[in-house]
């Protein structure tokens, strides 16, 4: 009775859609160099801070007295050190997890706005969608980082309040674009027959649309999260960041501020690559399940 | 004998895909004479559009000839380049009608800049001479010479069809290809583009190459045709070669499946399984597997292609019994007849004929002038406008006073042009749109007047079947989940055994196979059994069914057809079927609804709307239809134009622009009178006794209606 059940949960549709994507996903070696890449990423977020030789605040001093400042790479820091005398390559282990979990929080919040907009707007239709689309085009007439900067000066700065800044304004491409698809999705003839079954317009959301709209979430979540890893960068960098958490747009902003920037090459580069690829790997890993969506679509229809 | 304008010999084209080799096309051998029409018929994925492409040099990037030749007037042409192919034979030697010709117009040109740009591509014309060519093709198809400057969208779709006919022989190609040119489009228009291109063969000189599924368009247009099957050519000869003495099992089948106006009482018998996957190396016969007089030897190598011994000495067969079908087909056939009585089936009769014998005296479904209008505007301020001031633009008349009754386990069809309102109406029925006016009535309930329990009723008793099989079902569920929703939904037991058995009586058998199978795992066929099987699940009273086999392919079309027949008596329920398509309407249909522009012009027991049609547009209609017999002339019908505006009807009968039977009184008489004749009604005035009746017509609701622009 039990194995029973449990094999009926196993063989949910979407658990079973879900094993056969993962398989499709998994024979593309370029995304599995992504995952990996990410993956990297996400134990550096988690164990970063245990694996760090030095607490990320620490100073260190020359026997002189003065701070160790500038050291290019050596052994005993081996990414040199900052201006003040920081260990980089602990700050930079300390930064992924600032930086993920804004980057994952943010992604989460702009698909799941622009999913419920977007498909509230597509399914329903008429008056419902009209104002929707027009809050939408309202959103789009708001320049992201000046607004974000005045709400970071009313709301003080924080990792809450950037995260809540940019998921409240990125959602607005998603949900355009969520919306034409539930357009499409809805006249289909599965649907069609839905709802002449009488099924309720929360089954036919839920069985009939999210599980179409599948890849194309995955894939915004993605954007968004890399989106929003950028963005809080940004905002750091023009000193909108918490300043007690070492994010690696904060490690950018004090290598610019030092004026070291150009001579210190293993400060800035460092945490400049550290952003630009985990959002690299984010995106591909998004674009790799679009395409195992693509594939399944197409076989489907084929 | 004159030398071949095109030969194929032996030629094999293979796909890389992702899970390997596929032989789209295997040991194909072909030949078109100069000024000849030929056929190539097959089922979709039977590789005759990839031999198309093979020709025309445009396979996809992952396919390629990997052996054989291609002869193009004795020279061979299958390993010329793009640029040499484009050089030499593109537009000039071979030219092509793509399957979407209605759309493969660019919007953005005129259609004399489309003709100065192949010219300058392909010749060292000026472009006063590229116009002038365009001017004298657009005067053979019947075209006015002064819309050459025109661009696309002012041309209406059988315009359309012309231009692209002319666009196609610009550079005055002796060969013309023209790949499914009328699946998309409805018999009214497929008949216009055949006679168009039959009237062509007397003005100029060249050869088709049709490519379709529809056999029937075939032997009605072309001189030779190959049957395809599984990548491999089945039969070929001359069309009244293969009609007379067909060799091939699959082409015996083929003219078993396919259903013929003029017999609407025969019985189709469609062909059961799929080829082959071409995946795998296939030595033995395709067809193996679907024939019914295979053999072991049919197993044991592909059977070659070999010449029949008739009078026509073109006519080659790949059957190794093929001396011998003849007689088999006769005696299978027969058999089954006596089969079917001896194992007491039902007596029911197939087909028309079953008219008769069906439908209750209860009326199931009424529909009492029903009408659907749309508004044109979207905008705010023009729905206010035209709710205070009046005004504003005519709404869209999609359905426009529809009275219908349908009575218990009949069948009834609604047939008309597209854009005739079909769809609307089936739509207003199911409830996504309600009413403008006029009422339906569901077991004498009003169904404006459902609350939400009535509604849930209504659900369940009345059920739907889609047009797409590719996507009438969730990709994302089991035939399982597909046929437990319904259940779910109206919160009914939910039991294997009631799926299984439903899957049986679809005949989807073994239904144990089938109940675990994901959407991708089903043919187009299979698809639409289980939309079947989950409409039928809930026992329902009524079924709506909205062009049910048009995208099937005729095989299959033919079974599906009569699994609806089968369950429709064995159930006992109703069913709508709506379709564009007469001859496979009078097949399952008791009854059949004529519909034009919002109306229904004609009504009445099928057997007698065949044989005795009396409103001008059935009769044309019933002429359209191609007739799968070489040695059949028909006339095309004589409809001109395109049905009208829905916005802007015109006075009196809306059917008089196109009439071939137009009287004075049909301008200012209104456009609907039911002359009826029994079970038969008419809206016209050719059957109308006016003396009679006197100025009584006038006054009826429906006049007023037409005549005043506004609803009731």
């Amino acid at each position: 009775m039990l194995l029973n059940s449990v094999s009926k949960i196993t063989d949910h549709y979407l658990l079973r859609n879900l094993r056969s994507s993962l398989r499709l996903y998994l024979s593309d070696r370029l995304t599995v160099a992504f995952l990996l890449g990410f993956l990297f990423v996400l134990f550096l977020a988690l164990f970063g801070p245990y694996i760090a030789p030095y607490q990320p605040d620490k100073i260190f001093f020359v026997e002189g007295g003065g701070v160790l400042e500038l050291q290019p790479p050596s052994l005993a820091h081996p990414l040199g050190t900052t201006s003040r005398g920081q260990d980089v390559f602990s700050r930079l282990l300390y930064g992924a997890r600032p930086t993920l979990f804004t980057g994952l929080l943010g992604g989460a919040l702009v698909v799941t706005i622009g999913v419920l907009i977007g498909v509230t707007a597509g399914y329903f239709g008429g008056r419902v969608d009209d104002i929707l689309m027009r809050v939408t085009d309202f959103a789009f007439g708001i320049p992201l980082i000046p607004t974000a900067i005045v709400l970071a000066a009313y709301f003080g700065v924080g990792t809450w309040t950037t995260i809540l800044i940019i998921g409240c304004l990125l959602w607005r491409n998603n949900a355009r674009v969520f919306r034409s698809q539930v357009l499409q999705i809805r006249e289909r003839e599965h649907v069609r027959a839905a709802q002449m079954l009488g099924a309720s317009d929360r089954y036919i959301i839920t069985r009939h649309i999210l599980p179409n709209l599948g890849g194309m979430i995955v894939l915004f979540f993605s954007l968004g999260t890399g989106l929003t890893i950028i963005i809080s960068a940004s905002l750091a960098f023009i000193g909108f960041a918490d300043l007690g958490i070492p994010s690696w747009g904060l490690m950018l902003r004090n290598a610019y501020n030092s004026g070291y920037i150009a001579s210190a090459w293993w400060w800035s580069l460092t945490s400049g690559f550290a952003i630009s690829l985990t959002v690299l790997c984010i995106f591909m890993l998004g674009r790799g399940y679009e395409r195992v969506h693509e594939t399944n679509v197409s076989e489907f229809g084929g | 004998m004159t030398e071949p304008l095109l030969e194929v010999e032996g030629l094999d084209v293979t796909y890389q895909t992702k899970t390997g080799d596929l032989r789209a096309v295997t040991d194909a051998s072909l030949s078109i004479d100069p000024n000849e029409y030929f056929g190539l018929v097959g089922e979709s994925g039977c590789g005759k559009s990839t031999l198309a492409q093979a020709v025309t040099n445009s396979l996809d990037s992952n396919g390629a000839i990997t052996e054989g030749t291609i002869k193009y007037r004795g020279e061979e042409v299958q390993d010329l380049s793009e640029k040499e192919y484009n050089e030499k034979i593109r537009w000039k030697e071979i030219a092509v009608i793509p399957q979407s010709a209605m759309n493969s117009l660019d919007p953005l040109s005129r259609i004399s800049e489309l003709a100065i740009e192949v010219a300058e591509a392909h010749t060292d014309w000026s472009e006063e001479r590229a116009v002038d060519e365009l001017k004298q093709l657009f005067d053979v198809v019947g075209l006015p010479e002064s819309r050459v400057h025109d661009y696309p969208h002012q041309f209406s779709g059988g315009m359309k069809q012309r231009a692209i006919i002319a666009f196609s022989l610009l550079l005055e190609p002796s060969m013309v290809i023209a790949d499914e040119p009328t699946t998309a489009l409805d018999v009214i228009m497929q008949d216009q583009f055949l006679k168009h291109l039959d009237e062509l063969r007397e003005i100029r000189d060249f050869s088709l190459l049709f490519i379709t599924h529809d056999i029937a368009v075939v032997f009605e247009m072309c001189n030779s045709m190959a049957v395809m099957h599984g990548g491999q050519i089945a039969e070929q000869g001359t069309t009244e070669a293969v009609f007379d003495e067909p060799r091939h099992p699959y082409t015996i089948l083929l003219q078993q499946a396919f259903p013929d106006i003029r017999y609407p009482n025969r019985e189709l018998e469609g062909i059961e399984g799929v080829p082959p996957s071409l995946q795998e190396e296939v030595d033995y016969c395709t067809f193996a597997d679907r024939c019914p007089w295979a053999e072991q030897e049919c197993w044991e190598g592909a059977p070659p292609l070999e010449t029949v011994p008739d009078n026509d000495d073109a006519h080659e067969v790949a059957c190794i019994r093929n001396d011998e079908i003849e007689d088999l087909a006769a005696e299978y056939l027969d058999e089954r007849d006596v089969e079917g009585a001896a194992a007491g089936e039902t007596p029911v009769a197939k087909g028309a004929s079953a008219a008769a014998d069906r439908g209750d005296e209860e009326t199931v479904l009424e529909l009492d002038g029903l009408h659907k209008h749309f508004d044109q505007s979207t905008n705010i301020i023009d729905s206010i406008k035209s709710r205070f001031f009046g005004e504003g633009d005519e709404p869209v008349r999609a359905v426009d006073g529809v009275d219908l009754e349908l009575k218990g386990n009949q069948i009834q069809g609604v047939i008309g042009e597209s854009g005739c309102g079909k769809s609307t109406l089936l739509q207003t029925i199911m409830g996504k749109y309600s009413p403008t006016d006029g009422e339906i009535l569901f077991d004498g309930d009003p169904v404006s007047e459902f609350d939400k329990s009535d509604w849930k009723e209504f659900r369940q008793r009345v059920q739907i079947i889609l047009q797409d099989p590719f996507n009438t079902l969730n990709p994302h569920f089991t035939v399982r989940e597909t046929l437990m929703e319904p259940l779910r939904i109206h919160d009914m037991e939910r039991s294997e055994e009631r799926i299984l058995d439903i899957l049986e009586q679809v005949r989807l058998t073994p239904a144990e196979q089938y109940i675990d199978r994901s959407e991708s795992q089903l043919s187009g066929g299979e698809k639409q059994r289980v939309a079947i099987a989950r409409a039928l699940i809930l026992e329902p009273d009524v079924i709506l069914a909205d062009e049910p086999v048009s995208m099937l392919d005729v095989s299959t079309q033919a079974s599906v057809l009569d699994l609806l027949n089968d369950l429709t008596n064995e159930y006992g329920v109703s069913m709508l079927y709506i379709s564009h398509d007469l001859s496979t309407v009078s097949y399952v249909c008791d009854r059949v609804n004529v519909m034009y522009l919002g109306r229904l012009v004609e009504s009445a027991p099928t057997m007698e709307l065949l044989n005795g049609a009396k409103h001008p547009y059935t009769r044309s209609l019933l002429q359209a239809i191609p007739v799968p017999d070489p040695h059949h002339e028909r006339e095309w019908a004589e409809l001109p134009g395109t049905p009208g505006d829905a916005t802007d009807l015109p006075g009196g009968c809306r059917f008089k622009d196109r009439c071939p039977d137009r009287m004075d009184i049909c301008d200012t008489k209104p456009a609907y009178v039911d002359v009826e004749d029994g079970d038969h009604q008419t809206a016209c005035h050719l059957h109308y006794n006016h003396e009679e009746c006197g100025e009584e017509v006038a006054d009826t609701p429906a006049a007023a209606i037409s005549d005043g622009g506004e609803p009731r």
